[in-house]
């Protein structure tokens, strides 16, 4: 299924001295964390990030105004066409912005006939979390136990109160904003002030919560921005384009919270052009000794060495570096008894949805630009089964006044086409749906077997598509945010049902899972390879389902659990 | 495309003889010019497009379209951002302006006068809306394309993101419910309550 790319050449450096107690793969959100985690734990431990620094005095890009661009913030049609063709698929990735995403010309990916696939992807200190859209909600036994209730996937090895305190801990420090709804399917956390609903949002959550008896609730999206000044980061100045960066840091990046903190130990090297080629395996001890990198700008081949492998890179990445690091043992990628290395990729449905105006308020307005709007969390198959589909879906959304830009819709031109724009036009609610996919096996990557990346590393082959499930998942977000904005008293309203690929969600997850049997998956409770136990994968990789909430939240609960867990294991003698 | 198909394409107007060395390369050979310092629009050309785009949006209590620098927005995105196809479109859009306006008062149209030009204008409108609402799948008219481009422009550059949108960079604080008066700029004689 996979083929081995050549072994390095024998003149590989590997470099002395450079025998660390733990090794990190990637450095964004997940990364970032078992950084801060192991060293807090007194590991000495070496991050390793395949793209360049990055110093947000001088590459972020939040105080240009559009008018000090080239092109007013419209995107460069022609340079993208060629340097990022995938990659400006997504609203980040814009004129002030696309320098946090790779070059497609540079990172190649295949994908099967017919089956579009969106790998969009970062690679700098920070990674994503750079241009993350920064939503985090936990998840309860809902999902924990969802493959255990309808058999699809294998059940979870843990459950709710496993995680329960580690998202206490990954929400105290990072800090996130919301308001307690008291939902069983959506737990709440540690919040700080949620950002103001609009007054349109606050009508249509009591018309709803009247409506459907409180099954259905708007509420503030939750989100890792800061509302107060918290743990030396300064609150949200509501500038509205957090996708640039943001030179106070009030969103949660690795590169503004937990690469800092990991730095303050004197115990993290970090290694930015450190493009991971393999994993290297001892058949003598059985366990990862470290991984072979090729340096990003001079392609020199180095190893480093380490008593722990944490694999953080996203979850096609870092299976690309497993499968790329077979050996006789695993041929068909390190640590792969199981045969589920690669399979199981699962990204969340999006784009059921529909909006509609809410008569009134026209004295009212907002005042500042916020980064994010509402949530309104799953309400099907949480107390009913559905007789269409299985599992959930969630909303993000908003009502906002429309300005300027309606100009284009409106006839005329002149002082009173000018000044007609100065009012706001009608408030408007949209309801845009994202929705669980299934654990499928037949959703999986391979290593390309011709294609190579810029350092020569073989590139991915991703096969993956939606099933009906989640089609119908899709349709039925757009009905039920019709019938919700017509009981809220919208008018003229307007559904719609999106036809993205998987990927463009960005939230790709599933291709290493966790499960209680060898042999049907690839990590145990703890995110530890069953088959190579000094190795574990805490990226998405992990998820064994993908419920419907933005899952990155999840990400760095695990990943700060396994990592509290191989530290044990090392102080144990175990590791 | 040699230039006598060029001219042919564009409609072998008078006006086109004013067309720039980097116009004739750029429209001759399809592709994106070369980035250079030089102006991509004639002295003649300018003149037209500030005009239209201050017709669009005019100077009233703050400054318009001119004072905002548009033209200068929309020679970038015509000749650097535009494919072959837009651009030939907006060329020969362009043209037509001053060529009604020369054959409705014998001078260009940023000489015509305000009456004139509104009528220009709203009968350029008009015609672009009846052909969009007659074939759907007719390239956006001139004055369409036209007027986005000035919205675009004039809502993101520093004079009209200051004077009209009263724009702040840290607004600091988010307020769901605020009086509409305190983040809208008045409507000179408007009614405000």
């Amino acid at each position: 299924m996979c083929v081995r790319s050549p072994a390095p050449s024998p003149e590989v450096t590997v470099a002395k001295q450079e025998q660390y107690d733990a090794i990190v793969v990637g450095s964004g959100i997940t990364g970032g964390w078992a950084a801060k985690e192991l060293t807090e734990r007194g590991m000495r431990t070496l991050v390793l990030e395949a793209g360049r620094s990055i110093d947000p005095e001088t590459d972020y890009t939040m105080l240009k105004q559009p008018y000090e661009l080239h092109f007013n913030g419209r995107r460069d049609r022609a340079k993208q066409a060629i340097e990022r063709p995938i990659q400006r698929t997504c609203y980040a990735c814009d004129e002030w912005s696309e320098q946090f995403f790779v070059r497609d010309d540079l990172n190649p990916y295949t994908t099967g006939d017919d089956k579009p696939f969106s790998w969009i992807r970062s690679r700098q200190v920070g990674g994503r979390s750079i241009v993350w859209g920064r939503h985090v909600y936990r998840w309860s036994d809902l999902d924990f136990e969802a493959n255990a209730r309808d058999g699809y996937g294998v059940d979870w090895p843990i459950r709710y109160a496993d995680l329960a305190p580690w998202y206490d801990h990954v929400e105290s420090f990072i800090g996130v904003c919301g308001r307690a709804e008291g939902l069983s399917q959506l737990p709440d956390g540690q919040f700080l002030p949620p950002v103001d609903m609009t007054c349109a949002e606050e009508q249509v959550r009591t018309s709803l919560l009247s409506h459907y008896g409180g099954e259905r609730v708007v509420t503030p999206g939750r989100c890792a921005v800061l509302t107060q000044d918290h743990n030396g980061r300064k609150a949200c100045h509501f500038c509205g384009t957090c996708e640039r960066g943001c030179t106070t840091h009030s969103y949660f990046s690795s590169l503004a919270s937990t690469l800092p903190a990991a730095e303050a130990t004197g115990r993290m090297t970090l290694r930015p052009h450190s493009v991971v080629h393999s994993v290297i395996y001892d058949p003598a001890t059985g366990r990862a000794s470290g991984v072979r990198v090729i340096d990003g700008e001079t392609h020199e081949e180095l190893e480093f060495r380490g008593r722990l492998v944490f694999m953080c890179a996203s979850a096609l990445e870092s299976v690309r570096i497993l499968l790329n690091s077979s050996t006789e043992r695993w041929p068909d990628g390190l640590c792969n008894s199981s045969g589920q290395l690669g399979r199981n990729l699962m990204d969340h449905t999006m784009g059921g949805g529909a909006n509609g105006e809410i008569p009134g308020m026209m004295d009212k307005s907002v005042y500042g630009r916020r980064p994010h709007g509402i949530y309104l969390p799953r309400f099907r198959n949480v107390t009913e089964q559905h007789p269409d589909f299985l599992r959930g879906y969630a909303y993000q959304g908003g009502a906002t006044r429309a300005g300027w830009g309606r100009g284009s819709d409106m006839p005329g031109f002149g002082a009173d086409f000018k000044h007609a724009l100065r009012t706001p036009g009608p408030w408007r609610m949209n309801l845009y749906g994202f929705g669980e996919c299934l654990p499928r096996e037949s959703n999986y990557v391979t290593l390309d077997p011709e294609k190579v990346d810029a350092w020569g590393i073989p590139a991915l082959q991703i096969h993956c598509e939606w099933s009906d499930n989640e089609r119908a998942a899709l349709k039925d977000m757009s009905l039920q945010a019709a019938e919700m904005l017509e009981a809220a008293g919208a008018t003229g309203i307007e559904t719609y049902v999106e036809d993205n690929p998987p990927g463009l969600t960005i939230h790709e997850m599933g291709t290493a899972r966790m499960g209680r049997d060898p042999d049907t998956s690839v990590l145990n409770g703890w995110n530890q390879s069953w088959d190579v136990p000094n190795l574990f994968i805490t990226d998405g990789g992990c998820m064994s389902s993908s419920a419907n909430q933005n899952p990155s939240l999840t990400y760095m609960a695990l990943t700060a659990r396994a990592v509290d867990h191989a530290v044990t294991l090392v102080g144990n003698g175990e590791l | 495309m040699d230039r006598r198909q060029l001219l042919r394409v564009l409609g072998a107007s008078a006006t086109l003889a004013g067309l720039s060395p980097r116009q004739l390369t750029a429209l001759m050979e399809g592709g994106v010019p070369e980035l250079s310092g030089r102006a991509f629009f004639t002295a003649a050309q300018r003149e037209a497009v500030d005009a239209m785009a201050e017709a669009i949006i005019p100077t009233t209590d703050t400054p318009g379209a001119s004072e905002a620098g548009v033209v200068n927005f929309i020679e970038v995105i015509v000749a650097e951002w535009y494919e072959a196809e837009e651009r030939e479109h907006f060329m020969r859009g362009l043209a037509h302006l001053d060529e009604h306006s020369e054959a409705l008062t014998g001078v260009r149209f940023p000489y015509a006068g305000t009456e004139i030009q509104t009528a220009i204008l709203a009968g350029l409108e008009a015609e672009g809306s009846a052909i969009t609402e007659s074939r759907s799948d007719a390239p956006t008219p001139f004055f369409h394309r036209f007027r986005g481009l000035v919205l675009y422009g004039y809502y993101n550059s520093e004079v009209g993101m200051r004077d009209e949108l009263m724009f702040r960079r840290f607004p600091g604080r988010f307020d769901g419910c605020v009086d509409v008066r305190e983040v809208t700029r008045p409507v000179p004689g408007g009614d405000r309550g």
